[in-house]
């Protein structure tokens, strides 16, 4: 899990610096048991959503930690504190990894 | 900015005025529009000075000598403070133009030669000598009343009446506007900081990488955009010279959408830096500074410098804004144009300016909030003549007695509509030209065409069906409908050092976007006037192979639509600066080569590649290839660039299918 674990450390200081580990993460998480492709979709979708208030930036983060995805819930939730400045940023970093994963996992 | 007048009626309407002539040659044998031009506005009502002044701008010339006991009892005489300034602005100002008398085709008077603009027809199309003798009257009455006022209505009236004239018939390159502002400019510099040196300033507002955000639905944004640097430009001068008491319109000495020549003393340099930052800011866009110094005969770089724009991070909560990205808690919703387009309040009234700014109509930049805002600069532009204008100028007016009315200079900007219909861009750079003007060191040549390509270009696409994107200072990029017309725009500029590049539309942003950075590509190119053209000469043998490729496709719509996604997303790819747009843009790609697999269209692809030969043969390009080498090819640019061309003329055979 080397390319996974520069990007989740990654996403948590430079998205920058994310993206260029965002491919070989997504391929390696095609081997991790509990992603799918599913699964994936509705984090991006969730990350989509408007966010006004604190309010909504906590359900935002709950909705995806109940996702419980291995590596993804946790450092996606802590990334969007970090960056809460630049969210058009992280949900492009993030679709970015749901499209790799698609294309390293399906036939 | 009056002294040369005079030479509007020696050299072009001498018929019209024979009793002043014949008047001024009683006076004087030399320099005798010196005497014309102190004729015209004696008998305009002008304050004695000015008269005065003018008459004598020339008594320090040794030709002149005989002469000045007749002009100082006909005129009176200039006390030695002005003789001083006017000596040294003047001779200052004929260092930079000596041996420039031989005819060059292409240069700027020439175009505008080419281009039919009589010299009886000021520059929107009045009488020139009605509109003299009109506007000389008002400004005589402004001299007296209102200064500021005065020197605005001046640099009106002169743009107006002489941009397309000749300052003589021995400089062809020269234009009399540029040479009223040059003098005018250091004299003013001279008189109010005597020690300090002269500075020519060129100011260039990048604005390519913001308007590749304009989509086919806010396409009006190129034209917003560049309305929003140029009230942005204009204002931050004025702003930053009002601090010492200098006036914007003296010292701009060339202006378009976004470039600036200024000419100024070195002291206001540090101010105007940190001005501009604060342009940059707001227009989120990279300023290009270039500090030059004027010495007498000689323009010499001092430095460069870019000033990016500082992005402040805002509070939680806050919408990112589909074009600027900056995030805003104000945002504007079009759900009629475009359900996701979210606009934070700048980028809305950008988006659209023909919603907010009319042709012919005056506009202000005050220290206040208006139609555009800038933020950073504490500037705002409102619509008329305000009291506390600090500039002002009249947007596309359709008559130079409309500019005398209003006493603002005009500017022509083109505010939309854009046209989706007209399929080929192109862009012409004359950078080249004003790079070789400033090694040469001729100042009035580098004023002049500053001053007449914007301008000339503008006029030139009128009738033509030919819509401008961009008209600037350096060159232009525009949109027609074939390779023919790009020729005729061609043969008026008669290219010499001008670089042209031509593409096919795709989505309007990265066609800017394509075309600014091929230009830029272009202009490196040592002397050479490259065309790039994506046109492919397709033969008869070539439409059938295509047509059965066609037949083999189910949804041959639905596959051409795909096609123009892939290449504005493999166009994102490739110019993108911000490392998560570029991967997102790889992956984007990647999903839709996916997509393609899906639709069992991939046969017909391998077809298309094996027609297009760029793959080799029919066998490579039918290989089953592996995931990863295909997401290693897209890091390969060239390969990229390879597929675009593999896209275009998909779409080609979109066209003909």
């Amino acid at each position: 899990m080397k390319e996974l674990d520069k990007f989740i450390s990654a996403l948590q200081s430079d998205l920058n610096e994310a993206a260029k580990f965002v491919e070989g993460a997504a391929k390696e998480l095609c081997d991790v048991p509990g992603i799918t492709p599913t699964a994936l979709s509705k984090l991006s979708e969730i990350l989509k959503r408007e966010i006004e208030d604190l309010v909504d930036l906590v359900h935002i983060k709950s909705e995806i930690k109940k996702l419980n995805l291995p590596y993804v819930s946790e450092a996606v939730a802590l990334a969007i504190d970090k960056h809460s400045n630049n969210i058009a940023k992280l949900r492009r970093l993030i679709d970015a990894l749901v499209n790799f994963y698609k294309y390293y996992k399906e036939d | 900015m009056l002294h040369d007048i005079g030479k509007i009626f020696t050299n072009y309407l001498s018929d019209h005025v024979p009793e002043t002539i014949a008047d001024a040659k009683r006076i004087a044998s030399s320099h005798i529009h010196a005497v014309v031009g102190a004729i015209v506005l004696e008998n305009a009502g002008f304050p004695k000075e000015i008269v005065a002044a003018v008459a004598h701008h020339h008594s320090k010339s040794t030709r002149m000598i005989p002469y000045i006991g007749s002009i100082s009892k006909r005129f009176g005489d200039v006390n030695d403070r002005v003789k001083d300034v006017i000596t040294k602005s003047d001779s200052f100002d004929a260092s930079f133009r000596r041996g420039e008398e031989t005819e060059v085709k292409g240069e700027p008077i020439d175009i505008a030669r080419k281009l039919g603009l009589s010299v009886f027809e000021s520059l929107h199309g009045d009488e020139t000598t009605k509109l003299i003798g009109d506007g000389l009257t008002k400004l005589a009455q402004l001299c007296k009343e209102n200064i500021s006022k005065a020197i605005s209505f001046s640099n009106a009236l002169l743009r107006e009446i002489s941009i397309h004239l000749r300052a003589s018939q021995s400089d062809p390159i020269i234009s009399l506007y540029a040479h009223s502002k040059i003098p005018a400019a250091i004299t003013s510099s001279i008189v109010n900081f005597p020690k300090n040196d002269l500075r020519l300033i060129s100011v260039k507002v990048g604005v390519s990488e913001r308007a590749r955000y304009a989509t086919a639905n806010v396409a009006e944004y190129f034209a917003g955009l560049h309305l929003y640097s140029y009230f942005g430009l204009i204002g931050c001068v004025a702003k930053s010279l009002q601090k010492f008491n200098l006036n914007a319109d003296v010292h701009i000495v060339a202006e378009s959408s976004t470039h600036l020549l200024l000419i100024l003393p070195e002291n206001m340099v540090e101010e105007l830096i940190e001005d501009f930052q604060l342009f940059a800011n707001d227009v989120l866009c990279p300023v290009e500074l270039e500090i030059f110094d004027l010495s007498p005969s000689t323009i010499s770089l001092l430095k460069s410098i870019t000033l990016q724009p500082e992005i402040q991070s805002t509070p939680l909560g806050a919408e990112s804004c589909s074009i600027c990205k900056k995030p805003s808690k104000e945002v504007v919703r079009f759900p009629k144009i475009d359900k996701d387009l979210v606009l934070c309040p700048y980028c809305s009234r950008i988006a659209f300016p023909y919603r907010i700014f009319t042709s012919n109509r005056a506009y202000s930049i005050v220290e206040d909030e208006g139609l555009f805002v800038y933020p950073s600069l504490k500037l705002g532009v409102v619509e008329g003549v305000a009291d506390k204008a600090l500039i002002g100028r009249i947007l596309n007016p359709t008559s130079s007695q409309n500019v005398l009315e209003c006493g603002f200079p005009s500017v022509d900007l083109f505010i939309g509509p854009f046209n989706k219909d007209l399929k080929v861009w192109a862009g012409v750079s004359l950078h080249k030209l004003i790079q070789q003007y400033i090694r040469e060191n001729k100042l009035h040549a580098v004023v002049s065409l500053y001053q007449i390509i914007p301008l000339f270009l503008s006029k030139m696409f009128v009738g033509r069906d030919v819509n401008p994107i961009e008209v600037t200072s350096s060159g232009t990029i525009f949109q027609c409908t074939s390779l023919n017309q790009v020729a005729i725009v061609l043969k008026i500029i008669e290219p010499k050092d001008v670089a042209i590049g031509i593409v096919k539309s795709g989505a309007p942003g990265m066609t800017y976007q394509k075309l600014s950075i091929m230009l830029n590509k272009l202009i490196e190119r040592n002397g050479v006037i490259a065309v790039y053209s994506v046109d492919n000469m397709l033969t008869q043998d070539d439409l059938h192979k295509i047509k059965e490729i066609r037949l083999k496709i189910s949804n041959f719509s639905a596959f051409i639509k795909s096609l123009l996604r892939a290449r504005d997303i493999m166009e994102m790819y490739l110019y993108s600066e911000d490392e998560v747009e570029r991967i997102y843009a790889k992956s984007e790609l990647l999903r839709l080569w996916t997509h393609f697999k899906k639709k069992e269209v991939e046969e017909s692809l391998n077809d298309l590649v094996s027609f297009i030969g760029i793959f080799g043969s029919d066998e490579t390009a039918q290989e089953e290839t592996q995931k990863e080498e295909i997401s290693e090819l897209l890091e390969n640019r060239e390969c990229v660039q390879i597929l675009i061309k593999l896209v275009d003329i998909g779409l080609e055979v979109g066209e003909f299918v």
